[in-house]
């Protein structure tokens, strides 16, 4: 009998990269979902017998799907893929029921071996369908948004291992800003707040770019308090250097991530210490336009157990993009 | 031009060139100690070799120093220390002894790790640079 699947990732290039790695020698009927409630309606309306469920979505995420299964008696089995490549994530969606855990990037085969291993795919049982649905083109927006999840993952587990602690993903925001609104791209940190910079200009093929990491001060102290021993000097020193690590780890691992995907080996520069203790208009204040936009790609962790929050900013100007784009129109074009 | 030649060429740059690098294996033994660092030291290359970086230099906070070196190892990336965390590293003269702001050179250092032709790392690089005209407009 044919097997109903629903896709439930946030990025339509996520989804379509899936449905390019399913077997298509497979007797199942493929639905897809924006987020999780989506997901729980397909659930509903019975087109989901078999979820591959995605975990850092907006609306409803991936735990909070598994949570609503593990209270309601459904017939849905879940295989989870997303980037999030920390330990701890893997054991949560374990405990809350999920078949088993796909790490973003996956390798095409991966998918089926998952697949045959719990019984759902025998090979040549039949055909591969969409279900038809309006499907609008993937954008390079949606390319930059993907490729940004899964290096997200990647800086968030280096992160954690230094701290020892759990993060929390966040969905990140891609899109083209005014240089001028700067501080408004960053929608996790409190206009109010008092905050402290670090910026590393990076650069690799020709594309040039800025990551800046930005801790509210609450934030620098906890870092420096968690970090305890690694930390030398004054109080002063110790709260630079625990900035600094933490700018330097998810900057490292982010555009690692990124030119991994994006095939462009990227170095980072220095850190450079932007400013402390500032309000976020002040020190993102950019008395030179040289860009009329920028992409911009925020992400802002959590860690959950601590009032800590941090947020990357990786920027693009226009022309860096120009350039990146070139390299991923392969991605969506058909 | 030979290869020899270009290797040369190559080495001489390396050497006059006005930064310092430092290549560490896996027991913090040094493989590599280029002329910034045996100017501004005052060992040679052959009194460092295959010697463990913290007998050559005792004036480094061998403590604080592995943490930061492990973690290029553990993640595979780099890792950054600067002045305004730490002045120096190395405990090494201003590098204008007389009109010289500060007494000792402030540093900026990256740590990198260095992969063999498998993708594997095998080797640490430390890449110091003399920033001390900088921390003085700065400070």
């Amino acid at each position: 009998m044919t097997l109903k699947v629903t896709l439930c990732d946030d990025s339509r290039m996520a989804r379509k990269q899936l449905i390019k790695s399913l077997p298509k020698d497979w007797d199942a009927t493929v639905y897809q979902a924006e987020h999780g409630e989506q997901a729980l309606q397909r659930i509903d309306n019975g087109e989901a017998q078999l979820l591959l469920l995605d975990l850092n979505m907006p609306v409803m995420d991936g735990y909070e799907v598994l949570e609503h299964l593990a209270q309601h008696e459904r017939d849905c089995v879940v295989i989870v893929i997303s980037g999030d490549i920390q330990p701890e994530a893997y054991q949560r969606v374990i405990k809350l029921g999920a078949l088993a855990f796909v790490k973003k990037p996956f390798k095409q085969a991966e998918i089926a071996q998952h697949l045959h291993q719990f019984g759902l795919y025998q090979p040549g049982s039949g055909h591969l369908q969409e279900a038809s649905e309006v499907e609008v083109a993937a954008s390079a927006l949606d390319v930059y948004r993907e490729v940004a999840n899964v290096a997200m993952g990647q800086a968030g587990d280096h992160i954690a291992r230094v701290l020892n602690q759990f993060i929390e993903l966040p969905v990140p925001n891609v899109n083209w800003i005014a240089p001028s609104e700067l501080h408004m791209a960053l929608q996790s940190i409190d206009q109010a707040e008092r905050v402290s910079a670090v910026s590393q200009g990076f650069a690799g093929s020709g594309i040039l770019g800025e990551a800046l990491t930005l801790l509210t001060d609450t934030s620098v102290e906890d870092v420096r308090q968690l970090l305890g021993e690694q930390l030398s000097g004054t109080e002063q020193q110790q709260r630079i250097e625990a900035l600094m690590d933490i700018a330097s780890i998810i900057t490292s691992a982010c555009l690692n991530g990124l030119g991994h995907q994006l095939h462009v080996e990227f170095t980072a520069s220095q850190p450079v210490l932007l400013g402390q203790h500032k309000s976020l208009a002040d020190l993102l204040s950019q008395p030179q336009q040289r860009w009329q936009k920028v992409l911009a790609i925020e992400i802002g962790y959590q860690l959950p157990k601590h009032r800590i929050g941090f947020d990357l900013l990786i920027l693009l100007p226009e022309d860096a993009v120009q350039r990146l784009d070139q390299q991923v129109a392969h991605w969506y074009a058909e | 031009m030979s290869e020899m030649d270009e290797l040369h060429a190559k080495l001489s740059l390396l050497g006059a060139i006005d930064i310092g690098i430092v290549v560490l294996d896996r027991d913090y033994r040094v493989q590599m100690w280029n002329e910034f660092m045996t100017n501004h030291s005052g060992l040679r290359p052959s009194q460092v070799r295959d010697k463990i970086l913290f007998e050559c230099c005792p004036e480094i906070d061998e403590h604080w120093f592995r943490q930061k070196v492990e973690r290029v190892w553990n993640l595979d990336a780099r890792v950054f220390i600067t002045w305004e965390q730490r002045p120096f590293v190395f405990r090494f003269r201003h590098s204008r002894p007389l009109s010289g702001q500060q007494q000792w050179m402030q540093q900026n250092i990256t740590l990198m790790p260095l992969h063999d032709t498998r993708g594997e790392i095998f080797q640490v690089g430390l890449i110091l640079y003399d920033v001390s005209e900088q921390a003085t407009r700065t400070e």
